[in-house]
């Protein structure tokens, strides 16, 4: 779904997802990261039923997990990967996070899923 | 300090011996960087994380056992602690390995608990068990301060 605020251009939409898809996407991610904390291989994160439903979101989980990397920067690049088919970040920053949370969160607003760092009314 | 409750029951085997938690929580690295002696990057196959160039980018214990071999480590048969040696120990469940410790010059290990904090701890089977980090299959040594 999309929400326009009055006059503003089309190519400015920014996604808003149903509060109760959010709500659900939150108690989801929270349970997926304190049941598999201990886990280093995301094979077995993965696994976990919490992921695996926040997955079968398919697009709507793009704008939540982007926005949630902003609120509370987590390791979900391998979830957008999954969902996205993309990979943004670039090789020499394969494993640091600040640099991975920084080339999801560009590509979130390339792609117009998260709002541009003008949209926000910040510089 | 121990870990929080909720945690410390992911392991039962956890207070057979000593243990203190040894740094904050932090996902900015793993179990397997941190056995190779890294804090700043999470190392695994996948696309996303750090993992040594011409390894192949598997989750298998082979390809572990080819990623410390390229650290200077070769296989050794025994965890107790050998004056000169640095240790590591790879943990799987089948042929899925799921954790690496290091061992320290007192002779203890040190586990990175995946997203959690890194532990100090006695004995390996802290942090063995079937629903966690099945059991040591592999073993593996280097001359400390390698030239």
């Amino acid at each position: 779904m999309l929400l326009n605020k009055p006059g503003q251009p089309d190519s400015l939409a920014q996604p808003c997802p149903d509060d109760a898809l959010a709500a659900r996407f939150r108690a989801l991610a929270d349970q997926w990261k304190a049941e598999t904390g201990m886990f280093s291989l995301h094979e077995q994160k993965a696994q976990h039923p919490a992921y695996r439903e926040i997955l079968a979101m398919g697009d709507q989980a793009i704008p939540l997990i982007l926005r949630e990397l902003q609120e509370r920067p987590y390791r979900w690049f391998a979830a957008l990967r999954e969902l996205t088919g993309e990979n943004p970040i670039p090789p020499e920053a394969a494993g640091q996070f600040e640099p991975g949370v920084a080339a999801w969160l560009k590509w979130g607003r390339e792609k117009e899923y998260i709002p541009g760092k003008d949209d926000a009314g910040t510089v | 300090m121990t870990l929080e409750r909720y945690k410390e029951t992911r392991f039962p085997y956890l207070n057979r011996g000593e243990y203190r938690v040894t740094s904050p929580e932090t996902w900015r690295y793993n179990c397997i960087a941190w056995a190779a002696g890294d804090a700043t990057s999470w190392w695994a196959p996948t696309a996303e994380d750090y993992w040594p160039a011409a390894i192949p980018r598997e989750v298998s214990v082979a390809s572990f056992r080819a990623v410390f071999a390229a650290l200077g480590y070769s296989e050794c048969a025994s965890p107790e602690l050998e004056s000169g040696f640095e240790k590591v120990a790879i943990f799987a469940k089948d042929d899925f390995p799921t954790h690496a410790a290091r061992q320290l010059e007192n002779g203890n290990w040190t586990s990175k608990l995946g997203d959690w904090q890194d532990i100090e701890h006695q004995f390996l089977a802290a942090v063995s068990g079937p629903f966690m980090y099945g059991e040591v299959v592999l073993l593996l040594r280097r001359p400390r301060n390698p030239a």
